[in-house]
């Protein structure tokens, strides 16, 4: 990731990071803080792929693309001047991926403007950053699907039959660890290597 | 170049400007650009040939070579080559930030040139 220093930044975005630079100042946002400050500012709906990010973009100006990239490339942003792109891979495999790779890209993008800003929450080293992004793609997917689940379970509770309560509670249990499951392997899935039996882990 | 003259009017041409909105965009005076473009003026200094390059959306080496700073064997560059000369531009350009996610710790040649290409999309500046 290069640090830029750019002269201008527009939009929603722009604001959503002043908003977070001037109330945080002080203390570091962790990944998790800034993935639930951007799902409420954006009022961001439960995210099941990329299709629920198509408002965010509209009203940050950013131009994203689904297109064929490099093998090995999932994703990747660029802004110049205002001007933002994100660019998500269409390939095989990693279609899937597509939603946290968005986060992780938008996550790249909200740095580069709190660089601007000089609040910086990451090093500059482009590992942390990297990872850092991908700890946000993770938050966000969970952070935009609480509230659906909440709404679940107060329904669930207002059933009056036992069983039928139960059943629907474990059901909406079963669909949580199913969407954490989701976020997580979204979000850590390019440090996965998968070789012949072996799975690895890399940072 | 035998005539850097001709070469440098039809760059200004080509990005449909006029001597004088050359010279507010920067690259130089209307006055100097003018004698330049009919030969009357010698090699501009590199300088003025970074601006132009800005200015006229052409690389920098190109113009380089055009003026005869640079011998034109740095043309015959391999494409490798010149993807990561591009991709080193893009790196250094301060007013462009990028980032990918990706598999595995360092870019390909492949994906470097899609950056380079992206850059050169978004920039309006060409470099492969």
């Amino acid at each position: 990731m290069s640090v830029a220093t750019q002269p201008e930044i527009s939009n929603r975005l722009k604001s959503f990071c002043e908003a977070c630079a001037s109330r945080n100042h002080q203390s570091p946002l962790s990944e998790e803080q800034l993935a639930e400050a951007f799902v409420k500012f954006f009022s961001i709906p439960p995210l099941f792929d990329v299709s629920g990010l198509d408002k965010f973009f509209a009203t940050a100006d950013i131009e994203m693309c689904r297109t064929t990239l490099p093998v090995g490339l999932l994703g990747l942003n660029m802004s110049y001047e205002g001007k933002r792109k994100i660019r998500l891979s269409d390939r095989r495999g990693q279609k899937r991926f597509q939603l946290h790779t968005a986060l992780h890209e938008i996550r790249e993008l909200i740095e580069n403007d709190f660089r601007v800003l000089g609040f910086s929450t990451t090093e500059s080293s482009e590992d942390e950053l990297e990872f850092c992004a991908d700890e946000f793609a993770f938050h966000a997917v969970l952070c935009s699907q609480a509230g659906l689940f909440r709404h679940f379970f107060a329904n669930a509770r207002a059933i009056k039959s036992d069983w039928r309560r139960w059943a629907i509670l474990s059901l909406i249990g079963l669909g949580m660890v199913a969407a954490g499951l989701f976020a997580f392997i979204g979000a850590f899935y390019p440090h996965v290597t998968v070789t012949g039996s072996k799975i690895r882990f890399e940072r | 170049m035998e005539n850097f003259g001709e070469y440098v009017r039809e760059l200004r041409k080509q990005n449909r400007l006029t001597l004088k909105e050359a010279e507010k965009r920067g690259v130089a005076s209307n006055a100097y650009l003018s004698q330049l473009e009919r030969g009357r003026r010698k090699r501009p200094h590199p300088d003025i040939l970074k601006r132009m390059a800005d200015v006229y959306n052409v690389p920098l080496n190109e113009l380089m070579i055009a003026a005869g700073y640079l011998a034109a064997e740095t043309q015959k560059k391999s494409l490798a080559e010149r993807i990561e000369d591009g991709y080193h531009q893009v790196e250094n350009d301060p007013r462009v930030a990028h980032g990918t996610r990706r598999k595995g710790v360092k870019l390909s040649l492949e994906q470097k040139r899609y950056i380079v290409e992206m850059y050169e999309n978004l920039t309006g500046r060409k470099i492969l």
